[in-house]
C-alpha cells in the first residue's frame, strides 16, 4: 500500500532563508524525506502563500496545490500529514487533520503554545484512532542517540547531571525543546519532578509566540539526576554535557569531547560515538520509525505523549520564571499561553 | 556549650575559601554561638591539592564532586567559595537538597542565575532552608557601626555617596590570565569583583536602593598570558597569551530612590592602592568617611559641631559598644580583615538558629545583580542612562 503524505506549510524555499539559522521551511526537508521513503508518494502541499506553495510544488514537482488546509484534506484523503507551520497553528491543524481520518500527524516541534493546545492534540488523537507525533528528530541523531545507548548501558556509571545549551539567540520554544526532550531521553524518558526557572524578557516575538531573551532552567527527573538548561544571546553554539559517576561526555558544535578514568575507556566510548553518520538521513529515520510504530501498533520514541511531556516542562519554565517559584509536576496550572496578547 | 552542631561543606578552596574556613573556625571561638560550625568535608576537582588543603586547614574529608556534599546528612550548610558561573548550579541544588546555602559575592555571573537562585531561596525559606550572600564588609564593625548612624538619622538626609574600590594587582601586562580575568567563570571583572560590593555597601549604609546608572568601563589590557596556576589574586605565567574578557576598571554615576546621587569606581589599576575601600556619605547634618586600610575607624562630621571647633573627627570603632567588638579585644586594639568572615559566619549561624532570613538575603544579592547589569548595559550604549527597574524583567 503505497501512503499519500502531504506537507503543511512550505515557507519560504530554502535559497531565500539562512542556512543553519532560520529562515527557511522545515517542509522541504519533510517533502524530501516523503519523496525518498518508499511506498510513500508525496502528494501535495498547502501553504497560505501560493507564492511559496508553488515553489514548493516546482521544487519537488507533481504535487497538488492548496491554500487551505480543510480543503486538502477533503480531497486528497492523505495518510500522512506533516504539520510544518508555526506552534501557535499546530494545536488546530493536527486536529482537523486527525478529525478528517487521517492515520499520521507528523508535527513540528515545538509541539503547541500552551499546555490546553497539546492537551487537545491527544485527545483528538484519542478520538480518532490517529497518531501524533512530534518532530524531536534528533533523538535519531548520531552521536546524541549513541549516547544515549551509552548511558542505558551503564557506560557512564551512575548520571549526576545533564546539561544542555543554545546560544546565538535561540529561546526555549524554538530551539531548546530539543534539549528538554534529549534530556528527557537520556532518563529514559523519566517523568519530571520539579522545575525552577529564569527568563528575562522583553516581549519579544518569533515565530507567533513570546519568548524570553535569556533562560536558565533547572529540572529534577523523578529517580534521577538535576538538569540545567540554557538558552541566549550570551552564549555562543550548542550542545550537551552528560556526566556520569564513569565518565563525562560533551556533544556540542565542534564535535564530541569524552573524559574517563582511563584512557583506554575514554578512546573505547569515543569509538562508539564516533560512527560515520554522513548520508543517513534523521528526519528518514524518524518518519520510518513513525510509519513502523503505526502498523506495529507500537511506541515510537516521537510519540505525542512525549511531546507533550516537552511542552508541560516548558510550560513550566515559564511560569516559574513568571512567578519566582519552583513548580511541582504534573503541571496542573493550563493558564501559560506564549500567544502575544491582543492590542 | 552549644549541644547542636552545624555541619559545614565547602565548594572551593582558593582565597575565599581559606577565609570561610578561618570564619567557620574562630566564631565558635569568639561568639557564644547557638549551633557550633564543624568542618566536615571541602569539595574541589580531583586534585591532590585539595587533600593538602582538607588537612592543613582541619578539614575531616574532602570530596571530588561537590554532589556528594549534597547526599551526605552530616552536612548541613553549603559554603560556596568556587568562581561566579557554578553559584547558581550549586545553590539551587543545594537548597533543593534541604541545605542551607552561604555563597560568596557576586551572586551570580547572570541576572538570570541571580533569578534562579533567589527564586530557590524564597522557596527553600518556605522549608525552614536558609540563603546568605557573603557581603562581608557589612561587618566590619566600622561599616555595621555607619549604618546604625544612618538608620538613627545621625547625618540626616544622605545627598552624596562616594564609593571607591581600588586595586592594583594587576597593572602588570604580564600578569597571568586567572580566572577573575575570564568571563564565561566570573562574569564581570572589577564590576562584579569590587563593585559589587560598593553597590551592595552604597545601598546597605544609605537605606536608599538604586534606580538608575550611567557608566563607563575599560580593559586597559586586552590580552594576558595564559595562567599556569593561579590562587586569589596570585598567579604564574605560561608564555601563550589568551583575551581578557572582562572590565579592567568600571566608572559610573547613580541616582538612589530616597533622593541620593553617587558615584562609584571600581578599579584593579589604582597603581599603589592594595585594596583601598572607600565610601564616604554626606548627608544634611552631617557625613561619615571609610577606608578599609584604616578599617578600624570611621571619619564622621557634624554640622550641628562649634564652627570653630568642628572638623572631621576620628572615630576608633573598637569601643564594646560597636558591632561585634564585645567578642574581641580591648578598645584600641583592633580587627582585621578576616574578623569580617567571621562576624558573617555567626550572622548566619544565629540566623538558621532563630528561623529568619539572613542578610543579605539571595533577593538583596539579585538586587544588586540587576543594577551590575545596567552598569555593562549603559556602558555598552555609550553610557546612556539605564534603569535598574526593567534589568532581567520578565515580560
Amino acid at each position: 500500500m503505497t501512503r499519500r503524505a502531504v506537507v503543511v506549510g512550505a515557507g519560504r524555499p530554502p535559497a531565500l532563508g539562512v542556512q543553519g539559522f532560520e529562515g527557511f521551511s522545515i517542509g522541504y526537508w519533510h517533502g524530501a524525506v516523503y519523496q525518498a521513503t518508499p511506498d510513500v508518494e508525496l502528494c501535495a502541499v498547502v501553504d497560505i502563500s501560493n507564492e511559496n506553495a508553488s515553489a514548493f510544488a516546482d521544487h519537488f514537482g507533481s504535487v497538488a496545490v492548496y491554500s487551505d488546509l480543510e480543503e486538502m484534506l477533503a480531497a486528497e484523503r492523505p495518510d500522512i500529514v506533516s504539520i510544518c507551520t508555526w506552534p501557535g497553528l499546530h494545536r488546530d491543524m493536527t486536529v482537523a487533520a486527525l478529525g478528517a481520518g487521517v492515520g499520521i500527524v507528523l508535527c513540528e516541534k515545538p509541539m503547541g503554545v500552551s499546555l490546553a493546545d497539546v492537551d487537545d492534540m491527544l485527545a483528538a488523537a484519542e478520538r480518532s484512532g490517529g497518531r501524533v507525533f512530534i518532530n524531536h528528530q534528533r533523538r535519531f541523531e548520531q552521536p546524541y542517540d549513541g549516547l544515549r545507548r551509552l548511558i542505558e548501558d551503564g557506560a557512564l556509571g551512575e548520571i549526576l547531571r545533564l546539561e544542555g545549551w543554545v546560544g546565538k539567540g535561540w529561546d526555549l520554544m524554538s530551539w531548546g525543546t530539543h534539549w528538554v526532550d534529549m534530556l528527557r531521553y537520556y532518563t529514559g524518558d523519566a517523568a519530571p519532578e520539579w522545575l525552577l526557572a529564569a527568563a528575562p524578557a522583553s516581549g519579544n516575538v518569533r515565530y507567533g509566540h513570546l519568548v524570553e531573551d535569556q533562560m536558565l532552567l533547572q529540572l529534577r527527573f523523578q529517580n534521577g539526576p538535576l538538569a540545567l538548561i540554557h538558552c541566549g544571546s550570551h552564549l555562543d553554539g550548542f550542545g550537551i554535557t552528560v556526566t556520569g559517576s564513569k565518565a563525562v561526555v560533551t556533544i556540542d558544535d565542534a564535535g564530541v569531547n569524552v573524559y574517563a578514568h582511563s584512557d583506554a575507556e575514554a578512546d573505547r566510548l569515543r569509538a562508539v560515538l564516533s560512527v560515520d553518520a554522513t548520508g543517513t538521513d534523521t528526519l528518514g529515520q524518524a518518519i520510518a520509525d513513525i510509519i513502523r510504530a503505526t502498523d506495529a501498533g507500537e511506541p515510537s520514541r516521537i510519540d505525542g505523549t512525549n511531546g507533550h511531556v516537552a511542552t508541560e516542562i516548558i510550560m513550566a519554565a515559564y511560569l516559574s520564571a513568571r512567578t519566582a517559584r519552583r513548580i511541582e509536576f504534573p503541571l496542573t496550572d493550563r493558564e501559560v499561553d506564549l500567544r502575544p496578547t491582543v492590542g | 556549650m552549644p549541644d547542636r552542631t552545624l555541619g559545614v561543606g565547602l565548594v572551593g578552596y582558593g582565597f575565599m575559601g581559606r577565609a570561610h574556613t578561618f570564619a567557620w573556625q574562630a566564631a565558635d571561638r569568639a561568639f557564644d554561638l547557638p549551633l557550633r560550625p564543624t568542618l566536615r568535608a571541602i569539595a574541589g576537582r580531583s586534585d591532590a591539592s585539595l587533600a593538602a588543603a582538607a588537612r592543613s586547614w582541619g578539614w575531616s574529608s574532602w570530596e571530588t564532586d561537590w554532589r556528594r556534599l549534597l547526599e551526605r546528612d552530616d552536612i548541613d550548610v553549603i559554603d560556596i567559595c568556587a568562581p561566579g558561573g557554578l553559584h547558581a548550579e550549586i545553590a539551587t541544588a543545594a537548597l533543593a537538597a534541604g541545605k542551607h546555602v552561604l555563597c560568596e559575592k557576586p551572586l551570580a555571573d547572570t541576572v538570570a542565575e541571580a533569578q534562579l537562585m533567589s527564586a530557590a531561596a524564597a522557596d527553600a525559606a518556605r522549608h525552614g532552608v536558609r540563603a546568605m550572600v557573603g557581603f562581608n564588609y557589612r561587618r566590619v564593625p566600622a561599616l555595621a557601626a555607619a549604618a546604625d548612624w544612618v538608620a538613627k538619622g545621625v547625618i540626616g538626609d544622605v545627598r552624596h555617596i562616594r564609593a571607591l574600590y581600588l586595586q592594583d594587582w594587576i597593572v602588570d601586562p604580564e600578569f597571568p590570565l586567572v580566572w577573575r580575568l575570564q568571563k564565561d567563570k566570573a562574569g564581570s571583572g572589577a564590576l562584579g569583583d569590587l563593585g559589587a560590593h560598593l553597590v551592595d555597601l552604597a545601598q546597605h549604609l544609605s537605606g536608599q536602593r538604586i534606580v538608575g546608572v550611567s557608566a563607563l568601563t575599560e580593559t586597559f589590557v586586552p590580552s594576558r598570558p595564559i595562567a599556569e596556576s593561579g590562587v586569589g589574586l596570585s598567579g604564574t605565567s605560561g608564555s601563550e597569551r589568551g583575551e581578557v574578557t572582562v572590565d579592567d576598571a568600571a566608572v559610573f554615576l547613580a541616582r538612589l530612590d530616597g533622593g541620593a546621587i553617587a558615584t562609584f569606581e571600581a578599579t584593579r589599576f589604582a597603581t599603589g592602592h592594595k585594596n583601598a575601600l572607600q565610601i564616604e556619605l554626606n548627608g544634611s547634618l552631617g557625613s561619615i568617611a571609610f577606608d578599609f586600610e584604616s578599617m578600624n575607624e570611621l571619619l564622621y562630621y557634624s554640622a550641628a559641631d562649634d564652627p570653630s571647633t568642628a572638623g572631621f573627627r576620628r572615630v576608633l570603632t573598637t569601643d564594646e559598644s560597636h558591632p561585634y567588638i564585645s567578642a574581641w579585644w580591648p578598645p584600641g586594639h583592633g580587627i582585621g580583615y578576616e574578623h569580617t568572615f567571621v562576624h558573617q559566619a555567626r550572622d548566619f549561624i544565629e540566623a538558621i538558629a532563630q528561623s529568619r532570613d539572613p542578610r543579605p538575603t539571595f533577593a538583596d544579592g539579585l538586587q544588586v545583580q540587576q543594577v551590575l547589569q545596567a552598569v555593562e548595559d549603559s556602558a555598552a550604549n555609550e553610557s546612556a542612562w539605564t534603569r535598574t527597574e526593567s534589568i532581567g524583567a520578565y515580560a
